[in-house]
């Protein structure tokens, strides 16, 4: 069982998730037309020219972030921005997976690796953000208003490989089960992402950067 | 005939699944897309002026009309078309400054909502007081 979750499920796991992905990609170019951009100027609009970080730009650059959601949320987008980063940089960058990725195919990030004590370090952040998702969720009346079972399920969801990863690798508990619930989970949301709410990983970046609204962060050259 | 013998004894669900269908996959995409992060809240003035209530939130408003008709695929009652025609007419005006980290089209959906309860002659009164 060790090796079939290991091996083939991962791999179809895998396999799901670029899949699902493209075909996320694909069906949102299929579902949208390219849109002359309106060449109006919108409040919270990047210009086509650089934005001068110079004296002169600051007080409309900061007057712009201080309406946008990082000055009307500044922790929540802090804290997001942070985690999202960490996601993705923490399984990239560990020692452990950069090991397995070098016995596998004999490629590594080596020597590019986060040491044992960052790695801890970083799980320990992310394993701060998503309890501030948590008690967010559960504490605040408008947030909590919304949520479901499915929110705080997929919140825990995310913990899991975090948790049982630094468990195993720090010798706690029975590392064969750990890493079978570590891959397991890894699995899980590999497969659910394209599908599920974590599609919002994918969707972020199609709609912000290619439909045309107030709050596109580029040109919106496209329209539903 | 009075208006309550004219009205039929449940809403035409064949009419309401054609306007989920003809929106089906945005509407599918901004259900299952949004993250219930509850970031649209301070954008919508009506929140901000209504005691910052939960029920005023975009997403609160989209999820509770155009969610519960999508959920119950249709099937739905005329009370539940009472509580939706409050949410989309009382509850917004349509000004689309409600903002969505995610890109979410919340007042094409609201105007869906409203179409679809045109189309089963649940209107807004607009003489009500208050």
């Amino acid at each position: 069982m060790y090796e079939f979750i290991r091996g083939p499920m991962a791999w179809a796991c895998f396999s799901i998730f670029i899949l699902g992905m493209i075909f996320q990609a694909v069906r949102f170019f299929v579902l949208t037309k390219r849109v002359q951009p309106a060449g109006l100027p919108l409040p919270l609009r990047y210009e086509r020219k650089k934005i001068e970080l110079s004296r002169a730009s600051l007080p409309s650059l900061a007057a712009k972030l201080r309406v946008s959601v990082a000055g009307v949320n500044p922790l929540m987008t802090f804290v997001t921005v942070v985690f999202h980063f960490s996601i993705i940089l923490l399984p990239v960058f560990l020692m452990e997976h950069n090991m397995l990725f070098d016995v596998l195919w004999g490629i590594s990030l080596c020597p590019c690796v986060f040491s044992e004590s960052s790695a801890d370090f970083l799980t320990g952040v992310i394993l701060a953000c998503i309890l501030f998702f948590l008690f967010r969720r559960i504490f605040i009346s408008r947030v909590r208003s919304i949520s479901t079972f499915y929110d705080y399920f997929i919140i825990l969801l995310t913990a899991v490989p975090f948790v049982t990863g630094f468990l195993a690798v720090h010798g706690f508990f029975e590392y064969r089960s750990l890493i079978i619930m570590h891959v397991m989970s890894v699995n899980l949301i590999m497969v659910s992402l394209p599908f599920a709410k974590f599609v919002h990983s994918i969707f972020f970046f199609l709609n912000r950067f290619f439909i045309g609204s107030e709050y596109s962060l580029s040109t919106g050259s496209r329209s539903w | 005939m009075t208006e309550a013998e004219a009205k039929p004894e449940a809403p035409d669900r064949k009419k309401i699944l054609e306007f989920l269908s003809a929106h089906k996959t945005k509407m599918k995409l901004s259900l299952n897309v949004c993250a219930h992060c509850g970031l649209c809240a301070e954008s919508c003035f009506i929140y901000m002026t209504r005691g910052k209530k939960p029920e005023y939130m975009p997403s609160h408003k989209m999820i509770n009309s155009l969610g519960k008709l999508y959920k119950k695929n249709g099937k739905v009652s005329w009370e539940t078309f009472e509580e939706i025609k409050e949410i989309v007419w009382k509850r917004c005006v349509l000004c689309t400054r409600c903002y969505c980290p995610l890109g979410i089209d919340i007042p094409e959906m609201i105007a869906l909502v409203r179409s679809i309860c045109r189309s089963q002659n649940v209107l807004p009164d607009f003489d009500e007081e208050g």
